[in-house]
């Protein structure tokens, strides 16, 4: 099942990583390629979705990160001997490549902005309800706080998102490209697990509580 | 200070870390120490606050060591007092009421050397476990009150008693406001944090308790509704609509049945009087279960990512077949 690959035909299988040589189709394409693309999953467009729509969503990130961080050490070209990452800085139109939308649903998706010396990865997490919704702001919170152990995290997230990434050429320069997207993969399938997690957990716990007390009478 | 001491209290054996104990657990110790043999009495002057607002002062003087005095702010003492507070006060510590100091709502005083006989018993430990738990005597007097009533039948005056459980916060709340009919008292709690985190989490814990009776045979019926649709019961009550930002109204409706021994009647006002602060204490504990929770995930994720990181490439030293060593560069 190569869910991405049925829409966008460009990108190459999951699995099938593009070298730092192997620039990505989308993201480098030069002249008419301009507009921002919103990538949507197969199912989006399918009728009739199958029961397990997160795979093919991750498989969509996967590829999409894969080739998306193909970044390359680039020096401010305004401020002698500094090195910024283009993305934040916004500087100059032509270092920025086209950001990319993928969705799963409405209130779940992911923003990977590529630029020429790093990539932002902006993710939104679902929040079905009330609860969720503050067990999500919570957790991000938490991580956040703890951006400088996660070296790629960002301190805020960006407009519109629940957490977002940062990597940088020099990040890319330390770390194994494969198992860094394999972490945000990790990432995004854990918060989801977490959250629905600690739901489940809130409501047993109020269960025993309730009960317990009204044992008492 | 009593919140610290009342969490570690609360992990008796018996009960594990499930039920807060209603009585104050640092009142209780230094009760006993001044209540018992005469050798082991320190004068003292001690201040300890409560759940629900509740300030306590013990007072033991030191040319006096036997007279032990303790002083009682509860949050609305006129209320209470105006339902049977005070009758109640009279007949559990008989001739040991005194004047409050500025303050304090209620004081009792106690000879040590001469313990009182009330409902409780006579004995040192008896007395030190009732005036340890006198907020629940206290606040719990307008439920007994209307427990009475309706075990022994007679019919209730009409209205609504309203208590000020605790200090309510900007959205209002911490009422609990007893609806005595002939054939049945409603209890409606409305219920409040301030924190929005704990508001959530709070609905979740009202809508179990009206799920719990399900489970639970014998229990009051428990009912949950929103700030902005106050219960049926308290509709006539002037503010009950004012508050539709706080996290819920909860009512509990006690039968004859849950009333009808002393022992069941006290223990029914003793669950009610300390439902907030059992709420309270949940609330906090799945908090902090929360939180350590996301600790514990943070650190399988930063492992995740740990593993992302090369391997420094700094020079090894290598073996080769024959047993020569040499360093790789």
């Amino acid at each position: 099942m190569r869910a991405a690959s049925a829409v966008v035909s460009p990108l190459k299988p999951p699995g099938q990583g593009y070298g730092s040589r192997d620039p990505h189709p989308i993201l480098t394409g030069r002249g008419g390629l301009r507009r921002s693309y919103v990538v949507r999953p197969w199912f989006l467009t399918n009728p009739a979705p199958q029961a397990n729509t997160l795979r093919p969503y991750l498989d969509c990130v996967r590829s999409t990160l894969d080739g998306g961080l193909c970044v390359r050490n680039f020096p401010s070209q305004t401020v002698e001997r500094h090195n910024k990452p283009e993305v934040e800085i916004r500087g100059s139109k032509e270092l920025l490549l086209n950001p990319i939308t993928i969705c799963r649903t409405e209130t779940e998706r992911c923003l990977i902005e590529p630029s020429v010396n790093s990539v932002r990865v902006s993710i939104a997490i679902k929040q079905a309800d009330e609860i969720e919704e503050i067990l999500c702001h919570k957790f991000t919170r938490f991580l956040m706080q703890r951006s400088e152990q996660f070296i790629i995290m960002r301190r805020k997230p960006t407009e519109g998102y629940s957490i977002s990434f940062l990597i940088t050429h020099s990040h890319l320069e330390k770390m194994w490209k494969h198992k860094l997207v394999d972490f945000i993969i990790h990432f995004m399938e854990e918060v989801d697990k977490e959250i629905s997690g600690m739901k489940i957990a809130i409501n047993a716990r109020a269960r025993i509580v309730a009960s317990e007390f009204m044992k008492k009478f | 200070m009593a919140w610290a001491a009342k969490q570690q209290g609360g992990g008796s054996a018996a009960n594990g870390l499930m039920h807060l104990e209603s009585e104050n657990k640092i009142l209780m110790e230094a009760l006993t120490a001044r209540l018992g043999p005469s050798q082991k009495r320190e004068p003292c002057e001690l201040k300890i606050a409560d759940f629900d607002d509740v300030l306590y002062k013990l007072f033991v003087p030191p040319e006096t060591p036997n007279l032990v005095t303790l002083h009682c702010a509860i949050k609305d003492w006129k209320g209470v007092k105006d339902n049977g507070g005070q009758d109640r006060l009279e007949e559990t510590f008989p001739g040991c009421v005194c004047t409050a100091e500025e303050g304090f709502d209620v004081a009792i005083r106690v000879d040590a050397d001469n313990i009182p006989k009330g409902p409780w018993g006579s004995t040192r430990e008896a007395c030190a476990k009732q005036m340890a738990d006198i907020k629940t005597l206290l606040v719990g007097a307008p439920l007994v009150k209307a427990f009475k009533l309706l075990e022994s039948g007679g019919s209730p005056q009409s209205g609504i008693t309203t208590i000020q459980m605790r200090k309510p916060t900007p959205d209002g709340g911490g009422e609990m406001h007893i609806v005595a009919k002939a054939d049945r008292v409603t209890v409606v709690f409305a219920v409040d944090f301030a924190d929005e985190t704990d508001k959530a989490i709070t609905r979740i814990f009202l809508q179990e308790f009206v799920e719990a009776q399900r489970s639970v045979n014998n229990c009051p019926p428990a009912n949950f509704s929103r700030g902005s649709e106050p219960p049926m019961e308290i509709q006539s009550f002037p503010n009950a609509d004012g508050n539709p930002d706080i996290a819920g109204f909860i009512s509990f409706t006690i039968f004859k049945s849950h009333v009808d021994s002393k022992p069941k009647m006290l223990q029914s006002a003793k669950q009610l009087v300390n439902f907030l602060t059992y709420l309270q204490y949940h609330v906090k504990a799945t908090k902090t279960y929360m939180h350590m929770r996301m600790r514990s995930k943070v650190n399988s994720l930063l492992q995740v990512l740990t593993r992302a990181q090369q391997t420094s490439t700094e020079a090894k030293e290598k073996k080769t077949f024959t047993g020569k060593t040499f360093t790789r560069k």
